[in-house]
């Protein structure tokens, strides 16, 4: 199965980030997870219609709150995900 | 719209605290049973032959009272290898207990390997000291900054071997109360310490308040105003400002650690627990909701529309929102006084049909504590109902996934296991004092945990992990 990967850098840990991909993914029916990577980036693995992880990763985009610097996108195999949950503290 | 908080906000960035994490529900405490735990794993029996005991988690240590009272010493340790712990000078206190409060930078607070090699070494040289210590209250919290670690010990020291009744002792500390607010207004001091308080007020102890201030600030005028409102506060219920050091570490911080005495049995007769008994709130809980609803808007202004499409306006959101605030920056002690009538003297027995069994407060895991109660009673209970303050709020929350459970609470109500002759006694004490208390649930059997919840606390929490420990049915006979 194929999943899409976002990592996500800036003033991203600490800061509520992940509650809101949570969030968002949440309402856009999208599948997988989000946690803290020790480099103090945020990983996102997401299943879901490509429409609707793309609304994510607008939201992502074009928040105000949060200080993004830079996302990367990548395909990668992963299992099936039946609900999407913050992973870690 | 929000442009004064996102101005707020900017300030509150500058005293190292992202207000949005915590309105949002971020941890900021190091995960106990995945981090803390298995740090402490090992370590613990080694402490515990030299004497160091570290007890496990309880919401406060309870202890004899010694008859001529005890002493507070604060010690603020740097954390690894290098500790600045000295065994000889613990020596020289002789303190009997301690209560701990650690800060670790976040990137460690999330693997026990790591966060044991930060606090480790403390443990260990503490407990070279050879003096029998319990320490029966650790809070573990986390900083964005790596240079605010610190662990900060306070040393109980006991003046006589005599004893009657008993001491209990908390340590809390919380960032900010409400993040649309000013950091230093009286409301976000009130109300960290109130929650510091809470842990005490829910086991009916209320006499003999003693508060150890932990506040700290990046400005030396903001940590001036948050104490004269600690001490204003203090006044207001009695309490005395124990004279300690400040960790002076790390930035906006807000908490105590609080002392009680009482000459009753506090309520942890788990064992008695039957059923028969009931559940009573003191009050509605769900206070979060509101507050976490309109952190949710600011962040993303497109939410308020989808709010008013379910008849919530920005304006009745905010009103709310306020009163929550309102609510969970009131001390609870009056609710203590009514808890310590229903409980046995210190030196009594627990008797089924005039005490109170067992209490536990509201806090973030929402009504899930229920859950907790059951597994500590080991007793089956019946939810009839789940009574939150904003039931609408929770249910529009819950339904756009903007907190993934909207029965969370801080400072907030407590939950009494109390047999039914007294039920209507509690009651009529607790609105008498102006709550709104609910009976919501009632013990039906003993054994294995379980608690059966109607349908509709499936509108009030999304998180499928909090949901699967409930037993959800349609109906509830």
């Amino acid at each position: 199965m194929k999943c899409t990967k976002i990592v996500v850098h800036g003033e991203v840990q600490g800061v509520g980030f992940r509650r809101y991909v949570w969030s968002v993914a949440k309402r856009l029916g999208l599948k997988g997870y989000v946690k803290n990577l020790s480099n103090g980036r945020v990983e996102i693995v997401v299943q879901g219609d490509i429409e609707d992880i793309e609304k994510l990763l607008n939201k992502i985009r074009s928040t105000k709150i949060f200080t993004i610097q830079g996302i990367e996108r990548t395909l990668i195999e992963c299992n099936s995900f039946d609900d999407f949950e913050i992973i870690g503290y | 719209m929000f442009e004064e908080v996102l101005e707020r906000i900017k300030y509150y960035k500058k005293l190292g605290v992202n207000p949005l994490s915590l309105a949002t529900g971020c941890a900021v405490k190091v995960d106990l049973l995945r981090v803390v735990y298995p740090a402490l794993g090992e370590l613990v029996p080694k402490l515990r032959e030299k004497g160091l005991v570290i007890a496990p988690r309880e919401d406060a240590d309870i202890f004899p009272r010694p008859k001529d009272g005890v002493e507070i010493h604060r010690r603020i340790y740097s954390l690894g290898k290098n500790t600045n712990v000295d065994p000889k000078e613990i020596r020289s206190i002789k303190p009997s207990r301690a209560i701990v409060l650690v800060q670790v930078y976040q990137r460690y607070a999330d693997e026990p390997e790591k966060f044991a090699e930060l606090v480790g070494p403390v443990y260990e040289k503490i407990a070279e000291s050879h003096v029998p210590i319990h320490i029966g209250k650790g809070h573990s919290i986390v900083t964005p900054f790596k240079e605010d670690q610190f662990m900060m010990v306070d040393f109980i020291k006991p003046l006589s071997s005599a004893v009657e009744g008993f001491t209990l002792a908390n340590n809390d500390t919380i960032h900010i109360i409400d993040p649309t607010d000013d950091p230093g207004s009286y409301k976000q001091v009130s109300g960290a310490l109130s929650n510091t308080l809470n842990d005490l007020f829910v086991l009916g102890a209320y006499e003999n308040l003693r508060l150890a201030l932990v506040v700290n600030a990046p400005l030396e005028e903001l940590v001036d105003k948050m104490i004269k409102h600690a001490e204003k506060f203090a006044k207001e219920v009695e309490a005395e400002i124990v004279d300690v050091p400040l960790p002076k570490k790390g930035k906006l911080l807000i908490g105590a650690t609080a002392l009680a005495d009482t000459l009753k049995h506090p309520p942890v007769f788990y064992d008695k627990v039957k059923p028969g008994m009931k559940l009573i709130a003191t009050r509605p809980f769900g206070e979060l909701a509101p507050i976490n609803v309109y952190i949710a808007c600011i962040i993303d202004e497109s939410i308020i529309g989808d709010l008013e499409q379910q008849g919530l306006t920005i304006e009745a959101l905010e009103k709310y929102k306020d009163e929550a605030v309102e609510t969970i920056s009131r001390p609870n002690k009056k609710v203590a006084k009514v808890i310590n009538k229903y409980l046995p003297e210190y030196n009594e027995v627990y008797r089924e049909d005039e005490h109170i069994a067992a209490t536990t407060d509201v806090t973030g895991p929402g009504i899930y504590v229920v859950r907790e109660l059951a597994e500590q009673t080991k007793t089956k209970i019946l939810l009839h109902d789940i009574p939150l303050l904003f039931p609408e709020i929770s249910r529009i929350a819950s339904s756009l996934y903007l907190i993934p459970n909207a029965t969370a609470g801080t400072n907030g109500a407590f939950v009494v296991i109390a047999p039914n002759e007294i039920v209507d006694d509690i009651l009529s004490d607790l609105k008498a004092i102006g709550l709104n208390p609910v009976v919501f649930g009632e013990v039906i059997d003993k054994g294995e945990p379980e608690v059966i919840a109607p349908k509709k606390l499936k509108e009030y929490v999304v998180d499928r992990k909090i949901l699967s420990k409930f037993k959800i049915v349609e109906e509830v006979n």
